[in-house]
């Protein structure tokens, strides 16, 4: 079963098309990167497939749910994490965390401090989210995007923000939670990043997908990702 | 509940952080004091108690339109006013919610929120005023006014809130709509007001309590359901007019940048418009549907002078919204430089509506009865904004909440905009001398206006 379909996918902020007939698959237990220069339609398909906006015209399904038809059910099966989304600036990350726990119908039990700990903010799990730095912000919705252990997460720009120590951690993190069976769909332009992580990358430009490769088999070739995909999107 | 509770504490949490808890929990009480004195001059100048209530009810109604009026402006707004932050309402991005339903949820946290903050306040204030001038007021009296407040306020929001749905899917039906009220007002005015909670209040039962309550809750479904949250999305692109603003503006480009920072936001100049024009809209209706106050105002043009330049308050909001002074902190410009350029944004687009209104009032009630109106504009204008930007700053969002700054604010303001509401009554029997007094009064305000304004430059470098 995929866990993630979308067929000819279209998405047109008035005269700008930012999707132009995107068809793509993810199986699930894959660890996808979708990869993409600026404004190649990255965080449009993010967005329909996180039931943030609906398309122009074009399907999708998420873990067998239609986003467009269902968003708010979509996001129940799924973790998220924007690229830019802080987490509430009123509330301590503690309170957040029971917050989306709340939302979400889950028990959080000692989990809170499982995370804070992993990723290095247990200090500031009782300050005002406002006044966390850059990087802890990320680091909190970082985890409030995998607190409920789903089993599809859409990840946008991962690593911005966070210092070389825990984006070791957030990637050996990743991997890990691919590897148990769940689906990750990263969008990044890292590619060193992709290269280092995902299992297979699709590679998007114009609101188009104009390659897909499987990672390994690149590496076997002797060739790289970034040659790969300047080769594609200079093409 | 699992919404709305954590919403509650993010908002206290929000304004105690910007205003102290001493200050913003005081607000009440500064609410309460200076209703009380308000209401006394209203009581002491002849009107009822009922008549007062019914006020009350009337401002309550566009204090609402005009909180509700944040669907116009949506996330941006937010952003800009507090900075790099996020809030609950926007949880929809990360978590299985709805954003109808976390919107939804907001506007009762506001409700709440303005209850207690403003309303309850508001009609508290009239216990000691009646008790001083010896009026009867009943427990269910009380009550019965506090369900008017609360529901003309949550009357105003939702219709509010429903315009700006109704803007997000076809503004020609807005537009059909918004005529197809005014025209109501107009020709059949105590038939609609059947169905406010004014109505009810007139004439209170069970079926006024129904007819009353209906339209408050079409308004607010309808909005909820109408509403689309996506329009305005997408990347917008605009003919560059900065150099000829430049040029307009005499080579003031910070103040250029400004122009277009407010007229560009969403909402665009009509939230310019909506802003200045509820104090207005109440007074107009006031004057032309309240039989005292026809009366007492029968040549509205310095009172109207006075309010449009009070509601320009509200236009200094809308140019701090979308920058801070950090943000020029990576240029060669200095505070001075940031604050003259406010006051040209100010003038540029403040006085344009404030006269646009000032004509509809000539249209309304004839040239002779508004002329004084138009010396007195511009000069209790340049007061207000000397207030304003001397006490703020560039943060005059700070007067919503701060206790002891919004009763410094009120009365300077006060100081000047009561003298010349006396003036405006004389002018029914001294016409020449209430129009003397009124310029000169307000002349010399502007004066002390721009004296604030540039001590406001050493005192906010």
């Amino acid at each position: 079963m995929n866990a993630v379909e979308t067929d000819g996918l279209t998405k047109k902020y008035g005269e700008l098309t930012a999707l132009d007939g995107l068809s793509l698959e993810v199986e699930e237990g894959e660890l996808f990167g979708l990869l993409g220069p600026n404004g190649a339609g990255k965080s449009s398909t993010i967005e329909i497939l996180t039931g943030q906006t609906k398309p122009t015209s074009g399907g999708a399904r998420v873990m067998g749910v239609d986003p467009v038809e269902n968003p708010v059910e979509a996001r129940r099966r799924m973790g998220v994490l924007p690229e830019r989304e802080d987490p509430p600036s009123f509330l301590t990350p503690r309170e957040y965390f029971d917050f989306v726990a709340d939302v979400r119908g889950v028990e959080l039990d000692g989990s809170i401090d499982e995370w804070a700990e992993r990723l290095g903010f247990s200090d500031k799990l009782d300050s005002i989210s406002m006044d966390l730095s850059r990087g802890q912000k990320q680091k909190v919705m970082f985890a409030q995007a995998f607190v409920h252990e789903p089993e599809l997460v859409f990840i946008d720009e991962p690593l911005t923000n966070l210092d070389p120590v825990v984006q070791e951690r957030v990637k050996g993190f990743i991997v890990d939670y691919n590897e148990k069976g769940n689906t990750v769909f990263l969008s990044t332009h890292d590619i060193t990043v992709a290269e280092e992580i995902c299992t297979r990358v699709g590679i998007i430009q114009d609101g188009r997908l104009v390659a897909e490769r499987d990672v390994d088999e690149v590496k076997s070739d002797g060739s790289s990702l970034i040659d790969e995909f300047l080769d594609e999107v200079e093409a | 509940m699992r919404l709305l509770r954590p919403m509650l504490k993010e908002e206290w949490r929000l304004h105690s952080r910007l205003f102290g808890s001493t200050g913003f929990g005081a607000f009440p009480l500064v609410v309460l004091v200076i209703s009380a004195v308000a209401y006394f001059g209203v009581i002491a100048s002849g009107f009822s108690l009922t008549e007062l209530e019914r006020g009350v009810g009337y401002v309550v109604f566009f204090l609402g339109l005009s909180v509700g009026s944040v669907g116009f402006v949506s996330r941006d707004a937010v952003e800009n006013l507090l900075g790099e932050s996020n809030l609950l309402v926007f949880s929809s991005r990360t978590l299985p919610v709805s954003q109808r339903r976390s919107v939804s949820i907001f506007v009762i946290k506001d409700l709440i929120y303005y209850s207690f903050l403003y309303l309850t306040p508001l009609v508290v204030a009239l216990v000691p005023v009646a008790y001083f001038f010896d009026l009867t007021v009943t427990p269910a009296g009380i009550a019965l006014v506090w369900v008017t407040v609360n529901g003309s306020f949550a009357l105003g929001v939702s219709a509010s809130f429903f315009a700006a749905a109704l803007h997000t899917r076809s503004r020609w039906f807005l537009a059909v709509v918004v005529a197809g009220v005014a025209g109501g007002l107009v020709y059949a005015p105590s038939e609609v007001l059947t169905y406010t909670p004014i109505g009810f209040y007139t004439s209170p039962s069970a079926l006024t309590a129904v007819t009353a309550s209906v339209p408050i809750a079409v308004l607010a479904v309808v909005g909820i359901l109408v509403f689309d949250p996506e329009r305005g999305g997408g990347t917008q692109t605009y003919r560059d007019v900065y150099p000829r603003l430049h040029e307009l503006l005499r080579g003031e480009g910070l103040a250029a940048k400004m122009v277009l920072d407010v007229t560009r936001s969403s909402g665009g100049v009509w939230k310019i418009f909506f802003s200045v024009g509820v104090l207005f809209g109440v007074f107009v209706f006031l004057v032309l549907y309240v039989d005292l106050v026809s009366n007492i105002v029968a040549a509205p043009g310095i009172a109207f002078a006075v309010l449009l330049s009070i509601s320009t308050v509200s236009v200094y909001h809308w140019i701090n919204r979308f920058d801070r002074l950090e943000d020029y902190t990576s240029l060669p410009v200095d505070v001075d430089e940031v604050l003259r350029a406010k006051a040209i944004t100010f003038a540029v687009v403040s006085l344009p509506v404030a006269y646009a209104y000032l004509a509809v009032g000539v249209a309304v009630f004839g040239f002779d009865e508004v002329v004084a109106g138009i010396v007195v504009l511009p000069l209790a204008t340049a007061y207000v904004f000397g207030v304003t930007v001397y006490l703020t700053g560039t943060e005059p969002n700070e007067l919503l909440l701060d206790s002891q700054l919004f009763a410094v604010f009120t009365t300077a303001i006060a100081a000047v905009a009561v003298p010349l509401f006396v003036a405006s009554i004389a002018y029914l029997r001294f016409p020449f001398r209430a129009t003397v007094f009124a310029v000169v009064l307000s002349a010399l305000s502007a004066v002390v206006g721009f004296a604030l304004y540039r001590r406001a430059n050493s005192r906010w470098s």
